[in-house]
């Protein structure tokens, strides 16, 4: 029997054992490394039907390295990867049937228009006849192209390349979504509309993946967020328990040229914690029990020692400063 | 629920559509050969003859000198330079008009002047409005003047030898004598035996010579006829061996897509959808298939058009079917060694470039050196242009090209089957090396 039959013997298959688990994407101990560069080291997360599901992180971290192996382009060094209990390595083909992929660069035909995209990609998904068209024109109305779904992509501005790139990841409806950074490079507009078309997916009942270096996009999006920095994860959970992991601390930003003797008096101070220390740059958090007390306890102390400071920053408990706070750096850096 | 489509057709039939938006390289290779061919038959056919020079001739003489004029004007040698048109008083305002080339005027008494032993000066008048062909035709004046010069002697000679009257004192010629006039006669038909080398036609021979034009007319289509099926034979020894190497680069653009997409990123994409390597691979291979095979049948109906002799189909059918083999296993192999598409594209220049003028795509293989056509048989080329010269020239029929069909063939597959292999490795890597 091959890997796939149309029309995807697999799909029921998968569809069947999904009430084996509550998860439809489950991740274990995945691992790949480059050489001597390990780009992912043994993530492991699950992800539910209707969830949405973030992959928080800086440019490098190993989102799309992750990503990628979960598509099925890269084979993981190590690690499994089940797809409603269906092992992606033993069936790749009937368990690709059920993914929808949205790849972090437009993998686009400049010379064929968006119904063609998308009816090609439809094809390749085993739809075709009266079901082909219908997707295509639903896919065409979500994405908002339908009144230039004739003209070649190459007319396209950045933020239809986008839509249409999310479109064909969704022509053939599939149950799990993976996409990776899909509102890189557009205008706030066009992510709007990303964002919506994402929403909408996740409530028809698809597991979404989602990867962004988006602060903003992982905290309005997702449900759960998993904090990724040099391929591992950092923290994961929901915003509340993400937020819940900074434990009220805020973290205060100091600008200015410190001398070892104030910095130890600094950490001398209750509730006081050096996150990080750069050349002109301080950043600590402080436990103040709300109302940022620590912050302005530590603020009056350094005014009333006449420090002199080129810039103060307070942040309050959020993703960048859990991700201060775990790192040392922020992660717009 | 309907069938599913087939995977390979979808990706074959994208790929179609990408080349029917932006035709522009296949056009490309379908004009190539053509124009290659077009140009290399009408270099070598003969059709460069420039045209003929009008001259007119304006004879005041109407004696010896005119008539000798109008004889060396009209000689079939000249004639295919110049158009002599005899004209009068008007001479002049017809060069002014731009009606002719240049003017050439006897003077009045340009007869009894030679015979007299004095020099004849004849006046050509150039139109300013042309530049080559009043060249032309002075240069033909000078040399009819050189060889009249020569007949003057000739003359002269016989006129001390046989004592004839001082025709300088004469008035006219209706002043000699009928003895004059036969001694005149006997001693120029003399010197025009002597001038036969001189002279093209005796002057006799006038109404022949104008008969002689027409004669040459006649000639001058047979000659059209013949240098167009001259340019006709050029253009379809040609055309096979560019065309086949036009062919070798249409594969090299289609296969050369399958790297271009992995650059471009929708070849993971593609991989990220229920469609295997093979699936891939075998829609790129069908496209090259298909593409080098519609390219070959242009050409070959523009070949049957001039031709006009009718081509074995079977023995067509099979050559072509060996060839396109041949074309998408070489370019097969050459992207599956090439780590990138540029590289790809500069290999396969090269490759190609030596194996179709070794293989006498360019220069026939008679005309090579003795190593050279040796080492022919080596290159694919030589089998796919030999194959269609004889198909084309020779009338071949299938067991004429059978050799050709079965190198070319089993060439292609092999260099399909070992380019395969590499290709789907490196397209399960996402089109990088």
């Amino acid at each position: 029997m091959t890997d796939l039959e149309p029309p995807f013997a697999g799909f029921e298959e998968l569809s069947a054992s999904s009430a084996y688990s509550p998860f439809m994407i489950q991740v274990e101990n995945l691992s790949k490394s480059y050489g001597d560069v390990r780009a992912v080291c043994g993530v492991s997360f699950e992800v539910a039907g209707g969830e949405i599901y973030g992959l928080l992180g800086p440019n490098g971290a190993g989102k799309t390295t992750t990503l990628s192996m979960m598509a099925g382009l890269l084979a993981p060094d190590e690690g499994r990867i089940r797809y409603d209990g269906v092992d992606l390595a033993e069936r790749p083909l009937a368990v690709k049937a059920t993914l929808g992929v949205v790849p972090q660069e437009n993998a686009l035909y400049e010379d064929l228009n968006a119904r063609e995209h998308l009816r090609l990609w439809g094809g390749l998904y085993g739809l075709s006849g009266a079901e082909l068209d219908a997707a295509v024109d639903r896919v065409l109305g979500e994405i908002g192209l339908g009144g230039r779904a004739k003209e070649p992509v190459k007319k396209y501005s950045g933020g239809m390349k986008r839509r249409l790139n999310l479109g064909m990841g969704l022509v053939h409806s599939p149950r799990i979504v993976l996409l990776d950074e899909p509102t890189t490079g557009i205008d706030p507009q066009a992510r709007i509309n990303v964002l919506d078309v994402v929403r909408g997916v996740a409530a028809g009942g698809a597991a979404v993946l989602y990867t962004t270096h988006y602060l903003e996009e992982a905290q309005q999006l997702c449900d759960r967020i998993a904090v990724i920095d040099h391929g591992a994860f950092l923290a994961e959970g929901t915003l509340a328990e993400l937020q819940d992991m900074v434990g009220g601390e805020e973290v205060v930003t100091l600008a200015g040229d410190f001398d070892d003797v104030l910095v130890e008096r600094l950490l001398g101070r209750e509730g006081v914690r050096l996150l990080a220390r750069e050349s002109g740059r301080l950043v600590l958090a402080t436990a103040g029990g709300g109302e940022r007390r620590g912050a302005v306890e530590l603020l009056s102390a350094l005014f009333g020692e006449g420090v002199k400071m080129d810039s103060v920053s307070i942040e309050p408990p959020s993703l960048n400063s859990l991700f201060l706070k775990l790192t040392g750096r922020e992660l717009r850096d | 629920m309907a069938r599913s489509p087939n995977r390979v057709l979808l990706l074959f039939r994208k790929d179609l559509l990408r080349r029917r938006r932006s035709p522009l390289g296949v056009l490309a290779m379908i004009a190539f050969p053509l124009v290659f061919a077009g140009m290399m038959a009408l270099a070598f056919s003969g059709e460069t003859a420039l045209p003929r020079a009008r001259l007119l001739l304006e004879d005041r003489d109407d004696g010896l000198v005119g008539g000798f004029v109008k004889q060396a004007l009209a000689a079939e040698q000249i004639a295919e330079f110049i158009e002599l048109v005899e004209v009068g008083e008007e001479g002049r305002q017809m060069l002014e008009d731009d009606e002719a080339s240049a003017l050439l005027r006897v003077p009045e008494d340009a007869t009894s002047r030679l015979l007299a032993g004095e020099d004849v000066e004849l006046e050509l008048v150039r139109n300013p409005a042309q530049s080559i062909l009043p060249e032309i035709a002075e240069q033909v004046a000078a040399t009819m003047a050189d060889v009249m010069s020569i007949l003057t002697r000739l003359v002269r000679r016989q006129v001390e030898v046989l004592d004839l009257p001082d025709l300088t004192e004469l008035e006219s010629f209706r002043d000699l004598t009928d003895q004059d006039f036969a001694t005149i006669s006997v001693a120029l038909r003399h010197t025009f035996t002597e001038a036969g080398s001189f002279v093209a036609a005796p002057p006799i021979a006038f109404e022949q010579v104008t008969l002689g034009e027409e004669k040459r007319d006649e000639d001058e289509d047979e000659d059209e006829d013949e240098d167009g099926s001259q340019t006709g034979l050029i253009f379809l020894f040609v055309l096979p061996g560019i065309s086949v190497y036009a062919l070798f680069l249409i594969g090299d653009q289609m296969m050369r897509d399958l790297l271009e997409e992995g650059r471009l990123r929708t070849l993971q994409r593609q991989l990220s959808a229920p469609v295997t390597a093979g699936q891939i691979l075998a829609a790129k291979v069908l496209l090259t298939g298909v593409v080098a095979a519609a390219v070959l049948l242009i050409l070959a109906a523009i070949a049957g058009f001039v031709a006009r002799t009718p081509v074995d189909p079977a023995a067509f059918a099979a050559l072509a079917l060996a060839l396109v083999l041949a074309v998408t296993g070489f370019a097969a192999l050459i992207y599956g060694v090439a780590r990138t598409d540029r590289q790809g594209a500069t290999i396969s220049a090269l490759v190609y470039l030596v194996l179709a003028f070794g293989g006498g795509s360019f220069v026939p293989v008679d005309n090579m050196p003795a190593a050279m056509r040796a080492a022919a048989p080596f290159s694919p080329f030589y089998w796919g242009t030999r194959g269609f010269q004889d198909l084309v020239q020779n009338g071949a029929g299938l067991a004429d090209v059978a050799g050709a069909v079965g190198v070319l063939g089993g060439l292609g597959l092999a260099l399909l089957a070992a380019g395969s292999v590499l290709l789907k490795r490196k397209v399960l890597r996402g089109g990088a090396a």
